[in-house]
């Protein structure tokens, strides 16, 4: 995986709130979207802090969920690129 | 025509589009009345970023248009109505009034619009004496001879009364005003203090409020069955009289409060400004802010509310609690449970 550095576009906001369960969303502020989130995407969003690199964001993924490496950097690797599809994430950070 | 379903899909946006006032009365929670109004463009701004935040979240919208006074602003006040009449994204529109500058031409303009379906005036006594001495000299006549003339070209009018120790033993006449003026409805509304004095001068406390509901509800069994006048309960602390009534407080759910300088606040009376429509919009701050997520949250509240058997109905006020506890998850000050 390239050493890119991704951080949620100034358009999103991440919300993760426990009510009489744990939600999560994902809101544009702009243009008023809501997006209800599932725990996993939530916390693999959060890691994107725009000061690690896409690397060490899966590695803390990984300890964090425990799978299969291989697998899981299948599926890290398809939604990382959906979010840059979607410009959730922007490339580059501080 | 009434319809349930729409109502639950409403979302409520009171905007307070005019600071300026020909009263001064002892409770309100403004401290100045004099700002230079908005351009009308940038009142159309404010205007349409409420209908463009319906669409996205298809709901209707209702929306109460008031002050200060929204009277001493006529023309800005026909246009506004005019625009969210228009609009296939707002359903009823209502007007916050003291009652006081109401005359034929004004009342001729507005009955044009079909979803004005409320016009609310304060009255805060039975009679000149009580009501002056909260509103200023005169006001009670003015108050009541707009009342009378709204109810002419037929519309749809209630009574804001606002209870506080200076009007506590009045509020029973009130209701009997507002049968004999043929007013339709009639909500009674806490006053929230607005600082050390107020809490001293006017807050009622919990014993006293307990016997004041009480007696409000005994009055609105027997007027609501020979008289077509209502006496609303659907706030906070009711179910403590009766648990078929009350209501949990839309604040952060499902409305928003807009000043005259696009400052977004929770409610009125809860004075947090939450940011600003022209420079914030409204997603930004309904999604990120904390006061909000923390208000919608029920499990954050404390004292006695949080444990209370009867929150679903009820929550306590936050403004009150936020101005009498200091905190606006606190409970509400004048519960009696
Ligand atoms: C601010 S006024 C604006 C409309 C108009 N000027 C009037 O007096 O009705 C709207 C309502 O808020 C009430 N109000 C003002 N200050 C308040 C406070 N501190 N606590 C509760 N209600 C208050 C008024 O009595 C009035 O019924
Ligand atoms: S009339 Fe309304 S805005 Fe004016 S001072 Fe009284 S409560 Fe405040
Ligand atoms: S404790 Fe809170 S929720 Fe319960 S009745 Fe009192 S104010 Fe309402």
């Amino acid at each position: 995986m390239e050493n890119k550095v991704y951080a949620l576009s100034s358009s999103y906001s991440l919300f993760k709130g426990e009510f009489n369960d744990i939600k999560y969303y994902l809101f544009n502020i702009e243009d008023g979207s809501i997006y209800r989130l599932n725990e996993v995407s939530y916390d693999m969003l959060a890691l994107f802090d725009g000061k690690r690199d896409a690397n060490k964001v899966f590695t803390l993924f990984n300890d964090m969920y425990q799978g299969e490496k291989d697998t899981m950097m299948i599926d890290f690797k398809n939604l990382l690129q959906t979010w840059l599809d979607k410009e959730i994430l922007i490339t580059g950070g501080e | 025509m009434y319809d349930a379903k729409a109502v639950e899909n409403e979302f409520y946006f009171q905007w307070h589009f005019v600071v300026k006032c020909n009263l001064r009365c002892i409770h309100c929670y403004q401290n100045h009345y004099n700002t230079n109004e908005l351009s009308r463009e940038k009142m159309l701004f404010i205007a349409e970023t409420m209908e463009n935040t319906l669409k996205k979240w298809r709901k209707i919208g209702r929306i109460s248009l008031t002050g200060g006074e929204p009277f001493t602003s006529k023309s800005n006040l026909v246009d506004l109505i005019e625009f969210f009449d228009n609009s296939e994204y707002f359903g009823r529109i209502g007007i916050l009034t003291n009652g006081t500058l109401i005359d034929d031409s004004i009342a001729i303009k507005l009955a044009r619009f079909g979803k004005l379906s409320e016009i609310q005036v304060s009255i805060d006594g039975s009679n000149a004496r009580i009501h002056d001495q909260i509103r200023g000299t005169g006001s009670f006549l003015q108050a009541v001879n707009g009342i009378k003339l709204l109810k002419r070209y037929g519309f749809y009018v209630s009574i804001m009364f606002t209870l506080h120790k200076l009007n506590q033993n009045d509020v029973l006449n009130v209701i009997d005003l507002a049968n004999e003026l043929g007013v339709d409805a009639i909500t009674i509304e806490r006053v929230t203090p607005m600082s050390e004095n107020d809490i001293e001068k006017l807050f009622i406390s919990p014993e006293n409020l307990h016997e004041i509901y009480n007696k409000i509800y005994h009055k609105k069994e027997k007027v609501e069955k020979n008289s077509d006048l209502k006496i609303r309960v659907s706030r906070p602390l009711w179910t403590l009289i009766n648990e078929d009534i009350g209501g949990f407080c839309p604040v952060g759910f499902t409305s928003l409060c807009i000043l005259h300088d696009g400052t977004i606040l929770p409610c009125r009376r809860l004075e947090i400004p939450l940011g600003n429509i022209f420079s914030d919009g409204i997603y930004k701050i309904w999604y990120t802010s904390d006061v909000l997520w923390q208000i919608r949250n029920k499990k954050l509240l404390t004292g006695k509310c949080k444990e209370c058997t009867l929150l679903q109905n009820c929550g306590g006020c936050r403004a009150i609690a936020y101005s009498v506890n200091g905190s606006y998850m606190a409970e509400d000050p004048q519960c009696w449970k």
